[in-house]
């Protein structure tokens, strides 16, 4: 006990306090329970990343934490009512709701019923025993390097479980809505997992939104196994103006011949970071990841993106895209590793920013590591300003200055959104955009 | 309809209009040709609005009003219309919302109700079929990959959409081939009307044989040294602009 209260005092002053609270948790011997004794060792090793931290160094997360982050696991019993909240209306889909890190039955709704498939708790599935939850939870994670990954397994209650047996195609999309509550000042933990079977099919889309303006720091991890000619898309949207601090883990793992996309549209948020590591463990298999921060005030947004080709004759795209007014700051850090034997790779990235304002920021930085010979990879960032002839062109229409820049504003960031396959979903985004475009 | 008068006009120091003067009435199309680099083109963007130039001198005015104290887009809302020498290419905004933004900003200035979309797209249809433009380019972006003819025939469609009262067309023909050069001239020819009136800037007598002009002028060091009707056009096209270099040299 003292020897780790040390280590971690060296760290950070609040990890005394998240190791106490820690200790006061119950553990049992389920797979959830399990992994959190070594996740503990390892986050006390880790600490909270500062900026000295090579794949921290643009986003002061330490900060936040001597500022005084100290409660890791209180509940909120705080009602919260449909009402408050965007449950994606025009979408007929199956919905889970958490509040502040834990399940609400009676927010939720689940249409989709099928023999086998599984979308619900994790909490709930992880005490049943549920066996792909056994044999998937924590095996993506890699709490040995990432702190909040770590933090996130010693501490997590809850968080969504989605499991498709092969062959099935769930017919209407899962929405996880996180919901944080207002006057929270402490770490919410959120957990989520999905396994997807053999040839299967299944969209996610996960929104983050928080009920007033409030100083909670959200530390998500999400695990994703997409099986052999499956297909998966991943939606993460960030469009709530009251959006806090979060850092967000996603980890996922793709099989023989299958498609794995992610679209994270970040339109707010006081610090949002994004660290998604995908594994192409299968041959023939393809991987987009797809994101658009568009950020005004003194928004941060930070994207990491590490696309591991493991194996031969797979395809990967990375789009990702800035629009940065104000005093907000875009960082992408997007990372390619082909593997020697992952011969006939294509994989491609790029990063674009658009610099509405002199105080506004963005760093970007691409990293190819390729050890096969016959591979095509390309990288490439541009960062400036919208061009004037454009501008000029447009007003010689007629438009005035405003709309002009706001009609190129909205063409430059639209790219990014028309990816979106669930057409309604893409309609409400580029509404969303809009209005925060002219807002 | 418009009056320029003794404009001088430099950039970054320049001076390249120097005492150019011009007067427009209604119904009537002027060509203005000449060698390059006697400021042609800076004449078509200073009427459209171009802030990179200085106008030290003279005024211009168009229906009674200082056209050179307007913003580029009042003046395309008064009815000026500049079909561009390189229409510029805009990724991501499709020529459907463009225009209509376009169309319905003229509008409201007119005091016209917007545009429904039914209603848009009817008089987009009409309008292509008009200057043949294929009507699948209308989701494209704005002549993002376009051909150069297709660029061309796009700025034409753009007047036609418009219905400006003062149309400047700044070599629109260079780099057409015959067939989109009579689209084009075409294009123009179902717009003329007593109403309205073109200024047509060109380099090649070839255009002339299909927009036929009522005035032609010869620009030649910042200004207007030649005018006459639509048979000098054929004289230059013969003779070139040597002789009318050394006659202006001559005088100076």
């Amino acid at each position: 006990m003292t020897m780790i209260s040390e280590t971690v005092n060296a760290i950070h002053p609040t990890a005394q306090a998240f190791y106490e609270q820690w200790e006061q948790l119950q553990t049992t011997q389920t797979p959830m329970g399990i992994a959190r004794k070594p996740a503990m060792d390892s986050f006390t090793q880790l600490g909270i990343p500062n900026t000295r931290h090579e794949d921290w160094k643009y986003t002061n997360v330490a900060a936040q934490f001597k500022a005084g982050l100290t409660d890791i696991t209180s509940t909120s019993t705080k009602k919260v009512d449909a009402s408050q909240l965007h449950l994606f209306p025009f979408l007929k889909a199956n919905r889970l709701v958490f509040v502040n890190g834990h399940f609400s039955p009676t927010l939720s709704d689940v249409i989709d019923e099928a023999e086998g498939l599984v979308i619900g708790s994790l909490a709930q599935h992880n005490e049943q025993g549920h066996m792909a939850l056994r044999d998937n939870y924590n095996t993506l994670a890699s709490n040995d390097k990432e702190a909040f990954s770590a933090l996130n397994t010693a501490f997590a209650q809850d968080g969504a479980f989605i499991y498709v047996p092969a062959k099935m195609e769930v017919a209407h999309p899962v929405i996880i809505v996180h919901v944080t509550t207002e006057g929270l000042s402490g770490v919410i933990n959120s957990r989520s997992l999905v396994v997807t079977g053999r040839s299967s099919r299944l969209d996610v889309i996960e929104s983050h939104q928080y009920l007033g303006n409030d100083t909670a720091f959200g530390n998500q991890l999400l695990e994703i196994v997409v099986g052999d000619n499956g297909s998966v898309n991943y939606h993460k949207i960030m469009t709530d103006a009251n959006i806090g601090k979060h850092v967000g883990n996603l980890v996922a793992k793709q099989g023989n011949d299958s498609r794995f996309n992610t679209y994270v549209v970040n339109l707010a948020g006081q610090l949002v970071r994004n660290n998604m590591v995908v594994d192409i463990d299968g041959k023939n298999s393809e991987a987009g990841f797809y994101g658009l921060y568009s950020l005004d005030g003194s928004s941060q947004a930070d994207n990491h993106v590490t696309v591991k080709h493991n194996e031969p004759h797979c395809e990967s795209h990375q789009l990702f895209k800035g629009l940065l007014d104000d005093k907000s700051t875009g960082v992408f850090n997007g990372r390619i590793y082909v593997k020697e034997d992952a011969q006939k790779t294509n994989a491609f990235q790029s990063n674009k920013t658009i610099l509405l304002s002199d105080q506004a920021n963005t760093y970007t930085k691409p990293q190819l590591e390729i050890f096969a010979d016959d591979v095509k990879c390309s990288h490439g960032a541009t960062m400036g300003q919208i061009d004037n002839t454009m501008v000029f062109y447009l007003r010689a229409r007629g438009l005035d200055e405003a709309q002009a820049r706001a009609m190129l504003n909205q063409a430059f960031a639209a790219d990014v959104i028309e990816k979106v396959t669930i057409e309604p979903l893409k309609e409400w985004l580029l509404n969303q955009l809009t209005l925060q475009l002219t807002r | 309809m418009l009056n320029i008068d003794n404009l001088h006009a430099s950039i970054n120091g320049k001076e390249i209009l120097k005492g150019f003067g011009l007067e427009v009435k209604p119904g009537e199309v002027h060509a203005i040709m000449g060698p390059n680099g006697t400021g042609k083109s800076t004449l078509a963007n200073i009427l459209a609005g171009k802030e990179e130039y200085d106008v030290t001198d003279g005024t211009v005015t168009f229906q009674g009003k200082d056209l050179l104290d307007m913003a580029p887009e009042e003046r395309a809302r008064e009815g000026v219309f500049l079909a561009f020498q390189y229409p510029v290419e805009i990724p991501g905004v499709s020529i459907a919302n463009f225009m209509k933004a376009s169309l319905n900003e003229v509008r409201k200035h007119r005091e016209l109700q917007p545009l429904d979309a039914v209603e848009f797209l009817k008089i987009m249809k009409e309008k292509m079929r008009f200057v043949e433009i294929d009507e699948k380019l209308m989701r494209r972006a704005v002549n993002e990959g376009f051909s150069g003819g297709e660029k061309k025939r796009n700025e034409i469609f753009q007047m036609a959409m418009l219905e400006p009262t003062l149309a400047i067309l700044d070599e629109t023909d260079s780099g057409l081939d015959i067939d989109a050069l009579r689209i084009v001239a075409n294009g123009v020819n179902k717009l003329r009307s007593e109403n309205n009136a073109f200024i047509v800037i060109t380099h090649y007598q070839r255009l002339l044989d299909y927009i036929v002009p009522d005035f032609v002028h010869v620009m030649y060091n910042g200004r207007i040294v030649k005018s006459g009707g639509k048979e000098l056009a054929l004289e230059l096209e013969a003779k070139g602009y040597d002789w009318i270099k050394q006659e202006v040299d001559a005088t100076v």
